[in-house]
């Protein structure tokens, strides 16, 4: 059957230091930004999430806890709307090849805020972090993470996201690189009205492994999920989706919904979805799909008669899949490093 | 809103605790004892008696299964094997005594004899009783026996197939449980190229407190053959736990087909843990029919195994857990040949607490080229303090494939409710109507006076729930 | 004189804490053909809803009476059993449920009889006939991948068997293209019997030309604020809604 993937399987890292994230569009003043490093002690907001489960597996969490040599901590003021994006970058090199990050977002009540996560370069290395999102009520909270780190990178990334009253966070996860990569993504919606929504993407090629988990906790009435994953597989990649929807007993109202689409580019790979959905509540929307296949033969005669030739094609139908989500990234830079440099790159070999 | 005001199930038809004599039983908790006088008053040959005893050493050996239902108040040992009544095999209805005639008869056996069916295989209390094969079989070749004698009629046959390819008494705790105590059940085999025009059916009951239904079906389908067999079981209320562990084993050689269909309606106090898997061969084709009411708690998971090219496999079923029930069932269907197909629909209903899951495996192999699969999965949830759960599992290791899966959780809409009012109906009705248009795909799937049964069943668990 | 089939006192009506019919007046008589006309939002569609009993609408104040009968408080299919139907805006699919299966249980129960067979069979032929559908409706789930137009036909369909004393068309003209619309029309026409009242709920008023009604009512803020007789439509088309309003 299948496993997630565990801390037993990789070469553990010994601690090292990490100095070379970099904070960009720094230029607001309704936004304070310091480093998990250097805080005294965790916020109290913080300190009460104990014990919401979250994370890949207890010893992920447990090791970015105690020896976390990054992160930041962002609190974004009330009624704040911070427009232009808040990116970190995230650079990992030989020096820095082990990146243990404790990330806490909290945005106050009616704050708006976009924050992009890039975790790139190097070619071996480490990552394994936790992102925590406070969004209270009525804020809007919008995350981007991007993962295109080095081949030889071991990359583990366990996020916990609490959003508060008629608040809304919208979420993606753009997958490209490492070796392994896993990520989990924890959602309570524990107050009404809450909103949370995902469009994420990967690519898998030659013998990468992804681990992908989105579990939406619906716990108060008229809360809505919506969450859309979508990705191809080439050569011997292996990819594990778990999406649970789980609806609580009083959560009237609730609409969840979630899809997975992956496309399936070389006869070696292996894709495993478990798509879930736990309800204790009748007076609800639920619905999930999932599909998987190959590139529509139809689509891509269509696409060789006019000129294209049959990689040339495929390329084309897999950006088809991908763009959308990759240009949802509100920072121009990095997208076009990731259409021209990542998805070009690794399609057409 | 007013609480629902819920009746329990009428089952009095069912409800039949005859004064029938038990002409032996096997004293309480499993034992080499128990097993070796189970094989002595069958008067079986010693192979299957070794063959008992060696499943009992790996029940002993294997532990309880920890997913699924919630097993912690089973007690094995308590459970009384096997009972005999003092009816011998018979072959015509006439000559079964008058008390067992009298249940049969209730449960409307004759009708359906009188129907033109082809024969009917009746367990009572692990022992077949009435058992009549029409002519017209006998001459095709068919083979339509009840387990026990066709064990010492056709040891060949049964020796090569009997738990050996298919489920093996290493699957799982329960099918070793059932290895080493089964009795009764019913042996079909269809030569090449027969059609049987009606359906076989089997139906047997546990009457006795405590006492368990290990029954074993093996229908093997020779090449280009067909044919449709059901099995639809009952038993009364009693308090102590009832435990059903049978096992179904299909082998659909190539070109051939099975049809096999169930209603299952277990006492609210029964455990359900029933192992069923079907081998097809190339062109084969398997359906499985399924409708799971009753019981306390239920774990199945018809399985299909496409091992030659162009094999299909088709699920349909429906599942109905009401208070205190917990039905934890699904589908598994396993790819591994080119150019196969599979279909699920699997719907459920839960009311007054019930817990419904859909446990799914569909899995394609790297072989499974051009393999085609969808799944669907609805949940129909009559209240908020019931449950649905929906767990599949989706594995595809090859690229040459057209994989759909959709699941959906919801209740029956006021909106649907206001506008079958608006055409007359009473609130009641509205909602039976709702819920029979719901499971309309298995009822369309099964013999009429299945259909009629189930239906029957339905409108029952309804009854009393008002809004 | 014709007698009266409907009247409507003072009726308040509530949704999800809106009130959307505040103080609502209305009669109709029987045989007559009443057109309700108004700008959206205005109650039109809660109108409707609350004469067929929709437990979402709640009255707060007010009385439907139904042939003398004060009604208010009477359940959905009691008020079906009465001879009122109501063709929906949006009719509900119900999966698994054939049209034929569907409409032979309703007719059952609102007629309080068992129809033959062949009596069914008959009335089906030429109803479906009427209705330019193909039989192949009968065996088809209801309203299940009906396309809007299908669907508006398979609510006169529940109609033409039913034979209600009020028949209340909810906005029947959207979603019909002009063929259809003189289809259902037509066939609504040919079923009316002399003591049948309809109540029309239009957007536009093309249906109107079919359908020539005896009385137009404006429903505006959540009351009738002008009756008229058929040229009060002309008066609307030119002048809208604005010249009533303005007016009252």
């Amino acid at each position: 059957m299948w496993k997630r993937v565990s801390m037993e399987e990789i070469q553990q890292p010994s601690y090292k230091e990490y100095t070379s994230a970099v904070i960009k569009n720094l230029s607001h003043d309704t936004v304070k930004i310091k480093e998990t490093k250097k805080l005294a002690g965790l916020p109290t907001e913080i300190l009460a999430l104990r014990d919401k489960a979250f994370g890949i597996e207890g010893k992920f969490i447990n090791m970015v806890r105690d020896f976390y040599n990054a992160g930041f901590h962002i609190e974004i003021s009330q009624n704040s709307n911070v427009e232009k994006p808040i990116v970190i970058d995230y650079i990992t090199n030989e020096q820095n090849d082990t990146l243990i990050d404790y990330n806490i977002i909290e945005a106050e009540a009616n704050s708006q805020v976009t924050i992009v996560f890039d975790y790139n370069s190097g070619t071996k290395g480490f990552h394994n972090g936790i992102t925590q999102v406070i969004a209270k009520e009525g804020s809007t909270v919008n995350i981007v993470k991007i993962q295109r780190l080095g081949d030889e990178f071991n990359d583990f990334d366990n996020n916990l996201v609490i959003v508060g009253k008629n608040a809304m966070v919208n979420w993606s996860n753009v997958v490209i690189g490492s070796k392994v990569s896993a990520f989990d993504v924890a959602v309570y919606l524990d107050e009404v009205g809450g909103t949370f929504t995902s469009k994420s993407i990967f690519l898998g090629v030659d013998s990468q492994k992804y681990d992908m988990a989105y579990k939406v906790y619906h716990q108060a009435p008229k809360t809505t999920s919506s969450v859309d994953l979508k990705g191809a597989l080439k050569g011997s990649a292996k990819a594990t989706f778990i999406g649970n929807i789980d609806i609580k007993k009083g959560a009237k109202k609730a609409k969840a919904e979630e899809n997975e689409t992956v496309l399936l580019l070389d006869k070696t790979v292996k894709s495993v979805a478990i798509p879930a959905l736990y309800c204790g509540e009748d007076d609800v929307q639920a619905n999930h799909s999932a599909s998987a296949g190959q590139i529509d033969e139809d689509k891509l005669y269509y696409v060789m008669s006019r000129g294209f030739s049959l990689e040339e094609a495929r390329l084309l139908m897999v950006q088809a899949i991908l763009n959308p989500v990759i240009d949802l990234i509100p920072y121009d830079p990095v997208r076009e490093i990731i259409i021209k440099g990542h998805i070009g790159r690794r399609i057409i070999k | 809103m007013k609480k629902p005001d819920i009746k329990e199930i009428d089952f009095s038809i069912y409800d039949v605790k005859d004064n029938v004599k038990y002409e032996y039983q096997t004293g309480k908790g499993l034992s080499k004892e128990v097993v070796l006088e189970i094989s002595e008053q069958k008067n079986e040959p010693s192979w299957m008696r070794d063959f008992r005893l060696k499943a009992l050493e790996i029940y002993q050996k294997m532990p309880m299964p920890t997913w699924g239902v919630d097993l912690s108040q089973l007690d094995i040992d308590s459970i009384i094997a096997y009972i005999r009544p003092s009816a011998k095999m018979q072959r015509s209805w006439d000559e079964v005594p008058e008390e067992i005639r009298r249940t049969f008869e209730r449960l409307g056996i004759p009708e359906a004899e009188r129907k033109a069916l082809a024969g009917v295989g009746a367990q009572y209390d692990s022992e077949v009783v009435y058992h009549n094969i029409k002519e017209s079989l006998t001459q095709q070749g068919v083979i339509f026996e009840d387990m026990d004698t066709a064990v010492k009629k056709y040891p060949d046959i049964i020796k090569e197939y009997f738990m050996t390819k298919n489920v093996t008494p290493y699957d799982h705790k329960f099918v070793a449980l059932h290895a080493a105590i089964w009795s009764g059940g019913t042996f079909v085999y269809v030569p090449e190229g027969v059609k049987v025009e009606v359906p076989l059916q089997a139906y047997f009951r546990m009457n006795a407190p405590g006492s368990g239904q290990f029954e074993h079906t093996l229908i093997i389908a020779d090449k280009g053959s067909e044919v449709h067999f059901i099995e639809g079981c009952s038993a009364p209320q009693y308090t102590v736990s009832n435990l059903h562990a049978g096992c179904v084993e299909l082998f659909v050689n190539e070109g051939a087909r099975i049809i096999y269909s169930t209603i299952e309606n277990w006492s609210k106090n029964t455990y359900n843990l029933n192992t069923k898997r079907a081998i097809v061969e190339k062109d084969g084709i398997i359906e499985w029919i399924s409708g799971s009411f009753g019981s306390h708690k239920t774990m199945l998971y018809p399985a299909s195994i496409l091992k030659g090219e162009g094999a299909k496999a088709e699920y349909t079923g429906v599942t109905f857990a009401a208070k205190g029930q917990h039905l934890d069932t699904g589908s598994k269907m396993i790819h591994l040949a080119p150019h196969t197909s599979s279909k699920v629909l699997a719907k459920s209903i839960s009311k007054d607490g019930g817990i419904s899951s859909y446990r799914g495996l569909l899995k394609i192999g790297p072989n499974a080229e051009g393999a085609k699969a969808s799944v669907q999965c609805e949940g129909l949830m009559l209240d908020d303090i019931s449950r649905s759960d929906t767990m599949p599992v989706i594995e595809i290791e090859n690229d040459n494939v057209d994989i759909g899966h959709e699941a959906k959780v919801g209740r029956i809409s006021d909106e649907q409710i206001f506008y079958l009012m608006s055409r007359g109906l009473s609130e009641d009705d509205a909602r039976a109507m709702i819920v029979r248009g719901f499971v309309e795909p298995i009822a369309k799937a099964l013999p009429l006076e299945y259909a009629v049964e189930m239906n029957r069943l339905i409108k029952l668990e309804l009854e009393g729930a008002i809004g | 004189m014709r007698e009266t089939l409907l009247e409507i006192k003072d009726l308040h009506i509530e949704v999800e804490g809106k009130y959307i019919l505040k103080g609502l007046n209305l009669t109709i008589k029987k045989g007559e053909i009443h057109a309700i006309m108004g700008p959206n939002g205005g109650g039109k569609s809660t109108l409707c809803n609350s004469i067929m009993g929709n437990p979402k609408y709640k009255v707060t104040s007010g009385q439907i009476l139904f042939e003398g009968e004060d009604i208010t408080n009477l359940k959905v299919n009691e008020r079906a059993k009465k001879g009122i139907f109501l063709s929906f805006q949006y009719p509900e699919e119900i999966p698994g449920i054939t049209v034929d299966n569907f409409i032979r249980t309703s007719v059952n129960i609102v007629t309080g009889q068992n129809v033959s067979m062949l009596q069914f069979a008959k009335e089906m032929k030429n109803t479906l006939e009427l209705l330019d559908m193909n039989s192949e409706y009968r065996s088809r789930y209801l309203n299940v991948g009906f396309s809007g137009g299908e669907k508006k036909k398979a609510e006169i369909l529940q109609m033409a068997f039913l034979k209600p004393k009020l028949v209340m068309l909810d906005e029947i003209d959207s979603g019909l293209d002009i063929d259809a619309l003189k289809v259902v029309a037509e066939a609504v026409k040919k079923l009316k019997s002399e003591d049948m009242s309809i109540l029309i709920v239009t957007h536009y008023n093309r249906i109107l030309d079919y359908l020539e009604p005896d009385v137009i009512s404006v429903l505006m803020d959540g009351k009738i604020v002008k009756s008229g007789d058929k040229d009060l439509a002309k008066i609307l088309e030119e002048k809208g809604y604005d010249f009533v309003r303005n007016g009252v």
